[in-house]
């Protein structure tokens, strides 16, 4: 194992401190099930990590009025298993069911693993598909960045180094809405060849008044399929449609040939799968 | 003392603990987590090893400069090739590897060039980036047919006329006329050249399979010290304690009273425990620093310097009567072994052909099986030791026969299936076999016929397979049985607990002896200080030979005590039998005495301990090398057939594997839980190496050495508890111990076709490439689509 | 360079030092002598290392010592306390769910963590809680079969 030293905060305001004082050679620790894989194989080779996991405050699920909240150090199985998500978000809690095994998510967290930022993460689509924004924190204060603008590149976000994010925040969906995500992977438990996470809301007369469609394994980071959401604006969704939404999606996917498989069945993938998690999410909006 | 060597044919009813689903005399060790491993062990001040490994797979290494290395605080040493031994090791067919390339030449990305030893493994770590290589890089081939080329520009072997061959002898032939070829072996029965001429149909196809690991839990881990007489004491986690001391001893040329070998559990297998090229390093950095040297694999180099099972490109050709008969065979099977063949896979030349060679009778049939040099990793033995290759070839093949005249695949094979008195491919006359029952179970638990329905993108099929296997007479077993005064047995073994349960096996054969419950047995192991001599727990050979071994030790001791219980009672010896820890006469059963007495009775006058001793081997005869035809060239020959159902996602090329029957031919099962056990974990080892693992290689670099991306199934992939069913339906073979036949390796054979069949059943889509990874049968149904 | 670290094990309380880059499969095994926790694929991967936070499952080798901090730590040699085998144990002998034994451990505390929260487990239930602990030796099924017995034992004894 990479050597390094492992610092513990006592509160937040420590942890900023920490952070500041060793910018640019501190990480945050926090379940650390993506980050500790990553330092082994020495892919990131920092000199400190901060580690967040034992600090109170930071573990809770909260259906505020404006949405849904869950905190930095809410685990993926606290998700999984919450009656509020599963009733509300259930796209939230049937992801976090696939994700990794029982293991990795009674130690990771959801924000964690966001802030990981791999280009096979489970969580980001369908946040991203869901709108959701980040709130994040240094000892210069608060600010909140939509999921939009976060994942910049191969592991690369808008989260800087001297900042901890707090939370994450799905708004409120409007009425007929649903979402779907659903990934393609050799094992149940294995990262995704491809995944495609998708949200929909319908007008009165089943047209569709939006759309966003988000794929994760693809790309260098996750990314946003706006040609196919385009094509569903304002249409009731056949056959023909679904096909067209498909094809307009991997048309955006810029997959590589990896041990996950060849770039072209990637595009297949993302094409069974869109068309899947799409018609799913329109009859999630029907039914609500 | 006597040293006997016995067959047995008692009836299955009349035995007491053989036959039985008896617990594992293991468990209990294992459930409550007392049971050590090597690593579980380690002591105060002990250092640790890494290794500097080439990063080139084909190069000259022109200077070493370790004065950096050195130098660095907490670095205690360092060992290079100079310090090793020039002697190439190897076991059966070829001795090719040096401990370190004193050679001068590196053949793979990651051969280990020297051993860096420090007070701990980061600092050892870290010294290993310090150390400066100059490497002057050569051609470098990849590809076992190109290497094969007469005219490869690349030699990567170029004195490989000087090699010897290994230890354990081995049947395969050099082939000095193709460079990089490692080894040949040839079949020739009959005439293949007049079957092909009076064949009705000849069906012709070429099988390619990938590379796959063990994947066994536990990686290589050694110790190593010297004791204060210059013993060298190599504590491992390996199989064959007495191989690995032989191998010692030649390799630095130490008496064999100078060498201690010592095992523990061992964390499985499947093959790749065998190989001594690890011991050689940290027994290098102990001896020449005088100190306790740990070297422990991280996954990665467990892969890398494991024996890993060969790809292989083969060809095979059939010769049909309309009415179904088989009237030639032609198979060549070329296997892209690595840089280094020693670790085992110099045989398969031979072994590839293990698994098809006595399942149906072929009246003529040639084969050329040949190990290729490339500069990949090295390769060695897997379970099977690529007989599941093979088999992947040709039970496709007879699949693609019967489909060529028309028939179902059941019927063609039952047409063809051997038969007591056949002669296999190398000339050996069957007998006591039972392919038809385990053929035809497979079927009936499978419901062979009875078309399964497709549900929306997924469809659904059914396919068999059958395989038979040969133990491996490689080397005889040594037992010792003690009489221990509280009525305990004790059994004394020179090979190893694998997980595949020989200490169970021993303990019931002495129980059955003694007439005692195992849990009064007791199973030593692992050390040759106070195990006897034993070869290893290789080739499906320790219930045959270990256990043939311990029944003649156990008959031994029983014998000794019924003379000083013959004495005592004023019996003869003849009118004694024992049953629960006491002597008694047959004819009058309340005449009876324990053990205890026996001894308080006989130490008196000189005997502290009675001691059985015994003994097993097996003569083979000789063969010929230009046929391959030998009258006893495997002891026995067990048989497994199985049935699977898949489904295929049409849209995904996504396979799963519903249900596996098997129907097994182990003669007259020791131990049915166990041999369930074996066969259930084989299917499932099955399922991945054929669906889903595979080592990928790019320019001779293993870029998925990890258990993330080399992919082992997890329960999720692995059939509901219920949908695997398994049958003994053999007969006593009367040549075996209490009638039963080995069976560990034969487990994956027949798994790879029987599966391709399933999914041509589902599809019409010919898999010709093993493993059949989502994405392939995903182009395969593309392909099949757009062609129909 | 090492640091002192408090771990409670199995109920009883610990002072040791180690590095802190030191996993707590690695200061359970290295530092502790407490060995039934195997290190295998070193990533996650394999679950060999599985020991019970707090009751519930994680990977020994994705998990720093020093985050252990505060939570009890239980590994296989924990689980029966005084004479007797918990009926996990129990069912793993009489039902041949052992063979090599090294991914044992981690099974074992696998299916207490899922018995201790789930009375009446199906077998999907068991399939999803050992999806993260590899086995290569046994096909899986009579480990699945063991724990469905000991979910019928231990509702026996309660």
């Amino acid at each position: 194992m990479l050597r390094f030293e492992v610092l513990h905060p006592h509160d937040l305001a420590d942890a900023f401190d920490m952070l500041t004082q060793h910018e640019g050679e501190a990480k945050i620790i926090a379940g650390g099930q993506g980050l500790m894989p990553v330092l082994k194989h020495r892919q990131l080779t920092p000199r400190q990590l901060v580690n967040i996991r034992n600090l109170s405050d930071l573990d809770y699920i909260v259906d505020g009025k404006d949405g849904l909240r869950i905190g930095a150090l809410t685990t993926h199985q606290a998700v999984e298993n919450s009656a509020i998500i599963k009733k509300r978000w259930p796209v939230l809690a049937e992801m976090e069911a696939r994700l990794g095994d029982i293991q990795t998510r009674n130690w990771g967290t959801l924000v964690g693993n966001v802030c990981q930022a791999s280009p096979t993460g489970d969580p980001a689509p369908v946040l991203l598909a869901l709108g959701a924004c980040l709130k994040v924190a240094s000892n210069r204060g608060e600010r909140l960045i939509a999921l939009d603008d976060f994942f910049l590149d191969y592991q690369k976000t808008a989260l800087k180094g001297v900042e901890i994010a707090l939370e994450i925040q799905v708004p409120k969906q409007p009425a007929r809405s649903g979402a779907a995500y659903h990934k393609e992977s050799y094992r149940w438990t294995d990262s995704p060849i491809a995944s495609v996470a998708a949200a929909v809301t319908l007008d009165e007369r089943d047209r569709v008044k939006g759309a966003r469609i988000f794929m994760q394994a693809v790309c260098p980071a996750p990314i946003r399929a706006r040609q196919a959401e385009d094509l569903l604006a304002g249409q009731q969704v056949n056959n023909g449609l679904l096909d067209q939404v498909a094809q307009a999606t991997a048309g955006v996917a810029c997959p590589i040939s990896d041990v996950y498989g060849t770039a072209e069945y990637k595009m297949e993938m993302v094409k069974v799968i869109t068309r899947q998690v799409v018609s799913q999410a329109i009859k999630q909006a029907q039914a609500a | 003392m006597t040293q006997t060597s016995v067959v047995l044919t008692e009836l299955p009813a009349q035995l007491e603990v053989v036959g039985k689903g008896v617990p594992r005399v293991d468990a209990l060790d294992k459930v409550t987590g007392k049971a050590k491993y090597t690593g579980d062990f380690r002591e105060q001040g002990m250092l640790f090893a890494k290794l500097v490994r080439s990063p080139h797979p084909h190069a000259n290494i022109k200077n070493i400069d370790v004065s950096a290395a050195l130098a660095y605080p907490g670095v205690k040493g360092i060992v290079l090739p100079e310090d090793a031994p020039d002697r190439r090791m190897g076991y059966f067919a070829t001795c090719d590897r040096q401990v370190l390339p004193k050679d001068g030449r590196v053949r793979y990305v990651g051969e280990p060039i020297a051993v860096v030893v420090a007070t701990t493994s980061e600092i050892a770590e870290e010294a290993v980036a310090l150390v400066r290589v100059d490497y002057e890089a050569l051609p470098a081939i990849f590809d076992a047919e190109e290497a094969m080329s007469p005219d490869c520009p690349v030699a990567i072997h170029p004195m490989k006329h000087t090699y010897s061959k290994g230890s354990a002898g081995g049947a395969v032939q050099a082939v000095p006329e193709i460079p990089n070829a490692a080894s040949r072996f040839k079949i020739r029965k009959g005439d293949v050249e007049k079957g092909f001429k009076e064949a009705d149909v000849i069906v012709e196809n070429r099988f390619t399979v990938a590379r796959v690991g063990h994947g066994r839990m536990e990686k290589y881990i050694a110790d190593a010290w010297m004791e204060a007489d210059g013993t060298l004491v190599v504590r491992r986690a390996k199989k064959g304690i007495w191989r690995d001391k032989d191998w010692l001893c030649q390799l630095f040329g130490l008496p064999a009273s100078k060498v201690r070998v010592m095992e523990s559990y061992i964390g499985g297998d499947f093959g790749g425990k065998g190989w001594v090229a690890f011991e050689g390093l940290v027994a290098l950095a102990a001896m020449k620093l005088k100190r306790l040297v740990r070297l422990e694999s991280t996954r990665e180099e467990d892969f890398h310097d494991g024996t890993m099972a060969p790809g292989a490109v083969m060809y095979i050709k059939d010769g049909l009567k309309k009415d179904g008969t088989i009237v030639a065979r032609e198979t060549t099977m070329i296997l892209e072994g690595g840089g280094y063949t020693g670790g085992g896979s110099g045989q398969s030349a031979l072994c590839i052909h293990n698994g098809i060679l006595a399942c149906y009778n072929i009246p003529n049939w040639k084969s050329d099986g040949y190990v290729a040099y490339t500069n990949n990793p090295p390769t060695g033995t897997l379970r099977g030791v690529d007989a599941p290759r093979g088999s992947w070839a040709a039970e496709s093949q007879m699949d693609c026969d019967a489909h060529a005249l028309g028939m179902d695949p059941l019927e063609f094979r039952l047409k063809n299936v051997a038969r007591e008195g056949d002669t296999c491919a190398l000339g050996q006359v069957l007998q006591h076999i039972s392919p038809r029952e385990a053929i035809e179970k497979a079927a009936e638990l499978i419901q062979w016929g009875a078309k399964s329905e497709g549900d929306g993108d997924w469809k659904r099929g059914k396919g068999l397979g059958l395989a038979n296997y040969g133990v491996a007479p490689m080397a005889p077993s040594d037992v010792l049985v003690k009489v221990i005064r509280d009525g305990t047995i004790e059994v004394r073994h020179g090979t190893d607990e694998v997980g595949q349960g020989l200490n169970t096996v021993v303990a019931q054969l002495a129980a059955e002896e003694f007439k005692i419950k195992t849990d009064r047995v007791k199973v030593i192991f692992g050390d040759t200080l106070t195990a006897p001599w034993d070869y290893s727990s290789s080739a499906s050979r320790c219930t045959w030979f270990t256990g043939n071994a311990t029944v003649a030790a156990a008959r031994d001791a029983k014998q000794q005590l019924f003379m000083l219980a013959g004495k005592r009672m004023g019996v003869a010896a003849e009118e004694l039998d024992t049953r629960d820890g006491r002597v008694f006469c047959k004819t009058a059963p309340e005449k009876s005495i324990p053990f205890s007495d026996l001894f308080q009775y006989e130490s008196a006058i000189g005997h502290g301990e009675i001691l059985g001793k015994g003994y097993y081997r097996y003569q083979r005869q000789p063969f010929d090398p230009e046929t391959g035809q030998c009258a006893n060239y495997y002891p026995t020959y067990p048989y497994l057939a199985y049935g699977v159902e898949a489904a295929v996602n049409t849209r995904t090329g996504e396979v799963r594997v519903l249900k596996v029957s098997a129907g097994v031919d182990v003669g007259q099962p020791i131990n049915i839980k166990m041999i369930e056990g074996q066969i259930e974990g084989g299917i499932v080892m099955a399922i991945g190496q054929s669906l889903l693992e595979e080592v990928m290689l790019k320019n001779g670099v293993h870029v998925n050495a990890n258990f993330g991306t080399y992919r082992m199934p997890t329960v999720m992939e692995s059939p509901y508890a219920a949908n695997i069913k398994v049958e003994s339906v053999g007969k006593p073979d009367p040549t075996g111990l209490h009638g039963g036949k080995p069976l560990g390796e034969m487990v994956l054979i027949p798994f790879f076709a029987a599966l391709g069949n399933a999914i041509y059943d589902a599809t019409g889509v010919r898999m010709t490439h093993s493993p059949m990874t989502r994405e392939s049968v995903f182009w395969g149904l593309r392909q099949h689509a757009n062609a129909h | 360079m090492k640091q002192l670290l408090q771990l409670k094990v199995n109920g009883e309380e610990y002072e040791v030092f180690a590095e802190p880059w030191k996993t707590l499969v690695e200061v359970l095994r290295e530092e502790l002598g407490i060995t039934a926790a195997k290190e295998s694929c070193n990533t996650g991967n394999c679950g060999a290392c599985t020991v019970l936070l707090d009751g519930k499952a994680v990977k020994g080798c994705l998990v720093l010592a020093s985050q252990a901090r505060g939570h009890d730590v239980m590994t296989l040699e924990g689980l029966s306390n005084g004479d007797g085998l918990h009926p996990i144990q129990q069912a793993f002998i009489d039902h041949f769910a052992v063979q090599c034994g090294f991914c044992t451990s981690g099974m074992i505390l696998s299916a207490k963590a899922l018995l201790d929260e789930n009375k009446d487990p199906t077998e999907d239930d068991v399939r999803k809680a050992i999806a993260g602990n590899l086995c290569r030796c046994t096909g899986y099924k009579k480990i699945v079969e063991a724990i469905l017995v000991a979910a019928e034992a231990m509702k026996q004894e309660a």
